[in-house]
């Protein structure tokens, strides 16, 4: 991951998988995971705006559809989304901690908390 | 061992019709799921193929919304509703507002499957989206309520017969949605619906509609005018034909937030609107499409009554259990409704435990429903407008027995129509289109008011919420109206107090600046509060407002800032 020195705010890939419909996150390896941990975090919207672009050639391709840039920020060490809606997005609802995202180990109040 | 014979309830039946088109139906959409995953066609010209057949895309996945024909099903269906939440979803589907299920974490490979087994029930997901006439609704008590005048399924199902695939209402301006009410006592919402039905009976004792068109809510909420008082149901098809011809016509499609008909009449003027309608009526050839009485008979014979038995209205061991059991007898005076029948009850099973979320249902819930329907209402079942389930036939004498059987499951709230009885829409948790959560605000003034108690103390009082301006929480007419927004990125929630669905409705009005949402359930105990010191005896909540206006709950929340 880049270091974050320039005055400038950071991104993830997302979009979502065509057969699941689930979240998914662009990684450094241009994979997509449904965990937003191991998403590429990218300084700078232009920087962002360039992987969005290599990440759109697999929405041509089926594997996911509806790519966009989410803006993140550094939270103890986790990158985590700066609205509340890319949070739940990310996480899973906050009313069901047994469907949040507990596969990468967040717990619901994560989402919560801006 | 005994061996329960589940009795064929009384509601729709396919004919070999329905049948051979739903079945042609799902056969086309798993051929056009299987050309979006080769790539033959693109996301842009999939959309509107799964839209209409019910297939969203929301925030964590795909969601299918799923028809409950005016909110009436069989003991049989709703065990399918269960197997389909726990072989395709997550164990849980959600009742909404209009009387249909949702489910939230559908996979688009197996869309099609679902669809074949809803179509082993006579059930699909069809017009459950898309700008079309969408699934029409009614009272959940149709058919067995004391107060109504009659049945008005036959009706509904008249409408869907008649609005399935309508070849030239299948790409109107905006969606469409009807409601349809046998009562005087609207429980169907009629008057916040584009077209709303009033069952009338003339002095000779015929059956005759009341036609309301251009209610909704939305961004733009509105309150139904009637553009005829008296309509023979014989003219019913021609009539509601001619007022779609004339949306359609002239309905404006340059702007979606424009282009509901409660626009085009608002824009137009009732008068100018329902003359264009009668025009229309009186020019437009009827013999194809009205109501043949023969056809009415045949739809009407599939709602024949079940097999009532001849029972006492007063059965002492249920009175008795009033005056010694208070849980009995809060349930009985919130959940019950009387039916038109002596000796029988219509029993509602509440699926808004204190803090939990209003109207999920878990898979083992709806089995356990439908077990109970079978054993104690013909095997029948009703969803209701307010995300609860209805058993509509039990038998007065086994109430005590249905009571401890909902306990056991979790369905005994004694909450029906008071403040824990909250509608919500899914809000910012699911929903890509909500601004602002819905379902934790819910939980945390239920969690205030959990005292069934000071439920009860506090009396009818709806409270409903919408995580934005869509209003699928019905905000605009809960007699306290909740509109979660987005401030800055921060959720932030608006209070109307004032607005009412029923046959009096109302448009809530916002009482005055928003609340955060540390703030916004504090704010709700203080408006319940106000109204308590300030209301007179017996007076409801939706009452004192419209006496006393919002002065006294403007003065009660904001008067310190």
């Amino acid at each position: 991951m880049n270091d974050v020195t320039e005055d400038c705010s950071e991104y993830v890939v997302t979009a979502n998988e065509v057969l699941s419909g689930d979240t998914v996150f662009r990684t450094p390896d241009e994979k997509w995971v449904r965990g937003i941990d191991d998403a590429a975090v990218l300084k700078c919207e232009d920087t962002g705006f360039v992987a969005l672009g290599e990440a759109q050639k697999d929405e041509h391709a089926n594997i996911v559809m509806g790519a966009y840039l989410v803006e993140v920020s550094r939270e103890s060490g986790a990158v985590r989304p700066v609205h509340i809606r890319e949070r739940i997005r990310a996480l899973g609802p906050t009313v069901r901690a047994d469907l949040a995202q507990v596969a990468q180990g967040f717990s619901t109040s994560e989402v919560v908390d801006q | 061992m005994n061996v329960h014979v589940t009795p064929e309830p009384n509601m729709y039946r396919y004919d070999e019709f329905d049948r051979n088109f739903v079945d042609a139906r799902v056969a086309q959409f798993r051929d056009q799921v299987a050309r979006r995953l080769d790539g033959t066609i693109t996301e842009d010209e999939f959309k509107p193929m799964r839209l209409m057949n019910g297939l969203y895309h929301q925030l964590h996945a795909y969601m299918l919304r799923v028809a409950v024909p005016y909110g009436t099903m069989s003991s049989r269906q709703l065990n399918v509703l269960a197997d389909i939440a726990d072989k395709y979803d997550r164990g849980y589907g959600h009742w909404t507002t209009r009387q249909n299920i949702q489910y939230n974490w559908i996979k688009l490979e197996e869309t099609a499957d679902i669809l074949d087994r809803l179509a082993s029930v006579e059930m699909h997901a069809i017009q459950t989206s898309g700008n079309c006439i969408r699934n029409t609704t009614t009272d959940a008590y149709a058919g067995a309520a004391a107060d109504e005048l009659a049945d008005p399924r036959p009706v509904c199902e008249l409408i869907r017969q008649w609005s399935s695939l309508h070849p030239e209402f299948s790409y109107l301006p905006r969606k469409f949605k009807i409601a349809v009410t046998g009562s005087p006592n609207d429980r169907a919402a009629v008057r916040v619906h584009d077209i709303g039905l009033r069952m009338h009976l003339n002095e000779k004792g015929e059956r005759g509609w009341e036609v309301l068109v251009g209610g909704g809510q939305g961004r733009t909420p509105m309150v139904a005018v009637t553009v005829r008082d008296w309509l023979a149901e014989a003219d019913l098809l021609p009539y509601l034909t001619a007022v779609m011809r004339v949306y359609n016509l002239i309905g404006r499609r340059d702007n979606k937030y424009k282009a509901r008909i409660k626009i085009l009449v608002h824009e137009m003027g009732a008068e100018a609107f329902s003359a264009a309608v009668e025009k229309e009526f009186a020019e437009a050839p009827k013999e194809t499409i009205e109501v043949d009485a023969r056809e009415l008979a045949r739809i009407t014979s599939y709602f024949a009554p079940p097999a009532w038995e001849s029972l006492a209205a007063f059965v002492p061991e249920i009175e008795e259990k009033k005056l010694a059991d208070r849980g009995f007898r809060q349930w009985l005076a919130a959940n019950t409704a009387a039916h038109k029948v002596p000796g029988y009850t219509i029993v509602n099973a509440s699926f808004k435990p204190t803090g939990g979320i209003p109207g999920d249902a878990t898979s083992g819930q709806m089995r356990a429903v439908a077990k109970l329907a079978d054993e104690y209402s013909f095997g029948e079942v009703r969803v209701t407008h307010a995300q609860n389930l209805t058993m509509p036939h039990v038998r007065t004498k086994d109430l005590i027995e249905v009571w401890d059987k909902l306990k056991e499951l979790g369905l005994a709230e004694a909450n029906i129509g008071l403040i824990g009885d909250i509608i919500s829409c899914p809000g910012l948790d699911y929903c890509a289109l909500a601004t602002a959560r819905s379902i934790p605000v819910a939980q945390e003034i239920s969690t205030r008011f959990a005292d069934i108690k000071k439920q009860h103390d506090v009396g009818p009082l709806k409270l409903n919420i919408s995580g934005c301006i869509n209003a699928c929480g019905h905000h605009h007419v809960g007699h306290i109206g909740i509109l979660g927004v987005d401030k800055k990125g921060k959720e932030f929630y608006q209070i109307t107090l004032g607005g009412s669905s029923a046959e009096n409705a109302s448009i809530g009005k916002i009482l005055g600046p928003g609340f955060g949402a540390d703030d916004i359930a504090g704010a709700v105990e203080t408006v319940v509060d106000t109204y308590l010191a300030v209301r007179e005896q017996g007076e409801e909540f939706l009452h004192t407002y419209r006496r006393l206006g919002a002065a006294p709950f403007k003065e009660a929340l904001y008067a310190g800032n």
